[in-house]
This record gives C-alpha cells, structure tokens and sequence, in this order.
C-alpha cells in the first residue's frame, strides 16, 4: 500500500467513524455510512423515519422515556398478499393466526450528555413485500419528576376513593379497595408513560391478598379517623327509639339547638329584661358593667344585633360567610371555627342564666326588676333554674363544641392518614420496575427496486467489437444493492437477486468502416441496442450475454436497403451504485467532485 | 353538661388474637367540675365477635360507668372480647363507643380492632 493510498484509508475509516459517532449521539438520521441501515423509531408519534428496507441488517434508533433501564423490540412478518396483521396494539398480542413474534432484541439505553436517553437495536434483515409489525418495549424505573407527580395527585384519589366508603360499619368491601388501588396503579402508569407492572408483591399488583393487606392499612389509617367523622356527622341512629346511646346526627343536633335559640329569642320576658338592662345600663354604669361582665357575649345572642338562631346553631356567627355542608372531605379549619361558636354561644347561654339570676335575686337592680311583671319574673325564673331550658341549651352547644372539635381532630387525622399513605406508597412507586409496551404497524418493506443500472464492457465476437456499454437491469423481483450477496445465502440462494434481465445501448459505435466496404450501422446514431440476461457473480461485478442490434446494409449492391440483424454478444459491468460507493470517499479524500461512476 | 374528647379511643392489644382481654382507653373532660357519665361500647349484631363477661355470658353491648372532672383524665375500661355465633372471617372489627352525658347527650366515638387469625 503506498503512502498516499493509506492516507486514504485512514481519511476514509474516519469519516466512516464520525458519522457513527453522529449517530450515537443521537436519533438523527446519518449523514455517512454507518454500515448500517438506520432507522429512526419516534415513540410518540409511533413512526418510522423511513420505507423499511430489506435484506440489509436494519437498526432502529429510539428516543427513549428518561429512566429507561431496558429497551427491547421484536418483530412479526406476514405475506403482502395476505393483508396486513391483526394485532393488539396496546399488549402486542398477534390475533392473526398462525403469526408469531420473532426472537427480541434488548438494549440498555445509553443517555447523551444534556441530551435524550437513545437505544439502538440491530434487528437483522427484513424481507421484501412483507407486512411487520413491530413491538417495542420500554422498562423503566419512575423518574424524581414522576414520583414527585405521583405523590401530588395520589392524596386525591384516596381522598375520592375512601369519602365513596359508606357503609354503616368500617367494612371496606375487597371491590372497594381494589377500585382505590386500580386506580392509583392507573394514575402511577399515566405519569410515567408506562401500560404494566413488572415488580410484584406490592400494592400496585391489586390482586386479592395486596388489597386485602392495603385494606387492612386503609382501615386502621385514615378510614378509622373518617369513620369517626362521619359517626359526628351522621350519628348512629338506633332501631330502638328508646335507646339511650343512640347518636343522633350533627343536623339532628343543631336543629334541636336552632329551636331552642328561636324561641329564646323570640321570648317576651327575654326581651323585656335585655331592653330594660340596656337602658339602665346606659342610666348606670354599674348596673351596665355587672350586666357585660356577666354575659358578655350576650349580645351575640339577644337583642338588635344578635345572630340569628339558624346561624347560631350552625356553628355561625352573624358575619362570616356561611359554611358549605360537612363531609368527611370538608377542611378540618371549618368544624374548628364551629366549635368556637358553639363555645361562645353556650357561654352566652349560661351567662344569660347566670343574668337572670342576678337581676331576680337580692342584688337585683330595682329598676330593671321593676321593668318584668311577675309572670316576666316567673318565665325568667323558670328558664334559669338549674337543669332548666337555659342548662340544657348550654349543655347542647357545649356537646356540639365538643363534638366539632373531635370533628375537626378526625378530618385533621384522615388528612394526615392520606398523606401518609400517599407518601409510603410514593416510596413503592419509585422502586417499580415499570414496563411500557406499544405496537408500530403495519410496515410493508420497499417493494419498488427492481430496477439496476451497470456499466461496462460488451463483447461481440462476431462483430470483433468491444466497446463500453451502460445497461438496465430489471430484476424479476425486489433487489437492494447495499445487500451483500454473500450474507444472503448460497449462490443458489440468491440466483433471484442475481440474475436480470438486460437492456442496454452501446457507449461508442459498432459501425464498421463503410468506405472501406463495411456493411453495418449503429442502430441509433452512434450507439446500438443491448437485449440480453445478466448475473452478478459478486456484488458489484456482472457477467452477460445476448445480442446486440444493429443495423446492416443489404449484401446485394443493387438493393440500397438497411435490415436490421443482430449479434450475440458477451458482457462485464459494474452496478454503478457499486462504483459510486467506491468513489464518494475517493472523491471526498481528495476534495474532487462525486459525480462520477454514475 | 357536655364531655370534651382530648384523646380518641385506642384498644390494646391492637392488632390481638381472640379471645383476650382488650383494653380500651381514652381522655376526657367535662364542663362541669364532676359529671357522671355511661360509656357503651358496642359491636355489630352480624358477625362473631362478642363482649363476654366475668360470668360467661357474650354481648354485644357492655356499659361502664365513670366520673369525668373538667381536667382532662384517662379512662380506661377492660373488657374481654371473644368469638360466638355470627358470620366469621373479619380482618377488623369496629367497636362503637356512646358516651352519655349527665344531660343525656350522646357523642360517639369507635376504635377498629385488627384481629389475628
């Protein structure tokens, strides 16, 4: 090898190598010669990049979801003539009888420097006018970004999941639960691109012994403390009307309370008394002192600029907002603010009695005694006795009180159940193995090259010719060129990819010299018709033979006639792909321009 | 008047085998210094778990008196629970609980009891 033709090579290996390396960068398609024929696969549109090729090992490029630990592919053929195959697209399950899937190709992904994370999978060699359908399969481990989504949206689905639980004792039924952990399987496969589970022995399996082990959890997590809400919420009405521990409900409660504060504040005697103290009290600051220090929430609850009842034994006060109805989903700060009503109204309440007392009794002022008649005095009397109407009003928006705190603690306690679960169940989530499989088809492969060209040398023995031709080789069924012969099987194997049939014109002239008495013309000005058959004896280098046709003056002087005639000849050419191939890192090598060979 | 749960309800041991002795503990107050008052605790009249008490018998219902102050205090009642007739094969079992008031009000409370085959 001289210097100059090492030069060469070394130039030639090195661009072949670069343009590799574009490659493996990335999915894009290659500029140079990888030795490979490269297919790019894109997942999200579910696409190739190009006509699947033939017979030439194929690799496919896929850009790959972050976290993919394995990427696997594997493929199924079906006859053109037979249609295109039946096949699930989301479980890669081939309907069309008698159609398997070939063997699978794994890769690990390689991931690019502040780049995409790429897989490349030589598949092989595909066959002409055929049908594929490829499967392609993704493993993968759930990415930070992932589970930080996952562990925001799973407190909603068990907050849905477990608020649906109504049952009249804590039985979390196995459907019930399976729903909540299908659900949340879903939601986990959703974020991360995914369709199965490849970890078992968690949660995310749901079958019957994982849910009933999560329902255990639920049940003695968040779902007691919910339970425990919705006893406040809803009591536990008992069969027996006599019972005395049944529970009535939060709305039974504070109905009995509304119309206790109604009537209260509908009473005449009340309202002579809470006038006339305010009167006095405008008259006598002592009397108006000993009044606020006594009740001094009072006001909330009688006079002008009380609340009304219906408010109050909600839980309201006459200037917030009204509460939405509770529910075991209802934020715990609304039954925090009841209770403080509930307090302040049985304060009120008790201070109310508390008044009466006082002003019936022997420090009374007289004044406001001398505003109540007697029956007035006697209603009062009768109201603030102990164990009275106002004993037993206090005693009820006390036990509301207490009743709205425990309230708020369970919605508090479930809340923290659900996060607390979310995140153990986020901690699962991020050790899954997860897998995602999807179907890319149907691909017919390139079924249009039956056509080559060559060049070369014809021989006419006959015509003691030879003379450079160009030819066109029609081949009786699809060809790709890039395809060694010889990694297509024995010659007999590949006798149809070699042989061809031929037709060709002469580059120069077949003519013999007529003024020196020849006889014979080009068919065409200069150049004469090739038909005959071909085979390639290696990739690039042909053997023919057939005739040539030219044309040829009558023998006869008198007769100024041309007949056509022919001659066998025999023929060497080269593909002209071949050549170009041959001399594209030449011309390259050598700054020259590529155009010939062609 | 009315009685303030501090401390929801917890059985020990939990989760137990049957039939054991199962405490259940909780802590009150009341708004009033001293106030009487009845704890119920109750089971479902459907499955197979009962209250048994020192005598043999099994119950659903077992009720316990006690005496709250307005200072949060520690209740804790022992009961004996134990299988009988009804539908078995339960993972848990909620005990309900009513506690009745001086007054007459009922709250609830309940604490669910993992059972060990």
């Amino acid at each position: 090898m001289t210097k100059r033709s090492g030069l060469v090579c070394v130039v030639w290996i090195a661009s072949l190598l670069a343009s590799a390396a574009t490659v493996r960068a990335q999915c894009t398609t290659p500029t140079g010669d990888t030795g490979f024929n490269d297919v790019i696969f894109t997942p999200a549109a579910g696409t190739f990049s190009t006509v699947l090729p033939f017979d030439v090992p194929l690799r496919i490029c896929a850009e790959v979801p972050d976290g993919t630990t394995r990427a696997t592919v594997k493929y199924a053929s079906g006859d053109r003539r037979l249609g295109p195959i039946d096949v699930d697209a989301d479980t890669c399950t081939i309907r069309s009888p008698g159609i398997q899937w070939g063997p699978e190709f794994a890769r690990q992904p390689t991931a690019a420097a502040n780049g995409p994370t790429t897989v490349r999978w030589v598949v092989g060699r595909l066959e002409a006018e055929r049908y594929y359908v490829f499967c392609f399969g993704f493993e993968k481990t759930a990415t930070d970004a992932e589970i930080t989504t996952f562990r925001q949206a799973t407190p909603a689905t068990l907050d849905e999941g477990l608020a649906a639980v109504t049952s009249p004792t804590l039985d979390l039924t196995r459907e019930q639960t399976r729903g909540i952990c299908q659900e949340l399987r879903s939601r986990l496969l959703t974020i991360t691109g995914t369709n199965n589970v490849l970890t078992h022995g968690t949660v995310f399996d749901c079958t019957d012994d994982q849910v009933d082990a999560f329902a255990t959890k639920i049940t003695l997590g968040p779902l007691q403390a919910q339970r425990r809400a919705q006893l406040v919420i809803a009591g536990r009405p008992s069969d027996d009307p006599n019972d005395p521990f049944s529970v009535p409900s939060l709305g039974t409660r504070q109905s009995e309370l509304q119309a206790i504060l109604a009537a209260l504040q509908a009473n005449p005697s009340v309202g002579k008394l809470v006038d006339a103290l305010a009167q006095q009290g405008a008259l006598d600051p002592a009397v108006g002192a000993r009044a606020q220090s006594l009740c001094p929430t009072c006001p909330s609850l009688l006079g002008s600029g009380a609340t009304p009842a219906a408010r109050l034994a909600l839980g309201e006060d006459a200037t917030s907002t009204p509460n939405p109805p509770l529910t075991v989903q209802s934020p715990p700060a609304q039954p925090t603010a009841m209770a403080q009503s509930y307090l302040n109204t049985a304060q009120a309440l008790s201070g109310l009695a508390a008044t009466i007392q006082w002003v019936l009794g022997e420090e009374g002022p007289p004044a406001v005694v001398a505003a109540l008649s007697d029956a007035d005095q006697a209603a009062l009397a009768d109201l603030a006795k102990a164990g009275g109407p106002l004993s037993n009003a206090a005693g009820k928006a006390n036990t509301l009180a207490s009743l709205s705190q425990s309230l708020a603690t369970h919605l508090r306690t479930r809340e923290d159940g659900i996060q607390a679960l979310a995140s153990e169940l986020s901690i699962v989530a991020s050790t899954l193995q997860l897998a995602d499989a999807s179907t890319l088809g149907n691909f017919i492969t390139n079924q249009t090259n039956y056509i080559s060209l060559d060049a070369g040398l014809t021989w006419a023995p006959e015509l003691e010719e030879l003379v450079p031709y160009m030819g066109t080789n029609i081949y009786f069924r699809p060809v790709n060129r890039n395809a060694p012969l010889r990694s297509l099987g024995s010659f007999r194997q590949t006798f149809s990819r070699r042989f061809s049939m031929t037709l060709g014109l002469t580059l120069s002239s077949i003519s013999d010299d007529t003024s020196a008495g020849g006889t014979q013309t080009d068919l065409f000005g200069n150049q004469s018709l090739m038909l005959g058959a071909g085979l390639r004896i290696t990739d690039a280098f042909r053997l023919g033979a057939g005739a040539i046709v030219f044309k040829e003056d009558d023998p006869s002087p008198l007769i100024d006639e041309e007949k056509l005639n022919y001659s066998y000849y025999l023929s060497f050419s080269f593909d002209v792909d071949v050549v170009n191939l041959f001399s594209k890192p030449l011309a390259t090598a050598f700054g020259v321009g590529t155009g010939g060979g062609s | 008047m009315a009685i303030f749960v501090d401390q929801d309800l917890t059985a020990s041991p939990n989760p137990t085998t049957l039939p054991k002795r199962v405490e259940f503990q909780q802590t009150l107050h009341s708004s009033l210094a001293s106030e009487a008052i009845l704890c119920a605790y109750s089971l479902a009249e459907a499955h197979n778990i009962w209250f048994q008490d020192s005598d043999g018998s099994l119950h659903k219902r077992v009720i316990r008196e006690d005496t709250i102050g307005r200072t949060p205090q520690v209740t804790t009642d022992r009961i004996t629970m134990t299988t009988g007739p009804g539908v078995g094969g339960l993972l848990t079992v909620e005990v309900s609980q009513s506690i009745r008031d001086s007054e007459g009000n009922v709250i609830p409370g309940l604490v669910v009891v993992q059972i060990q085959s």
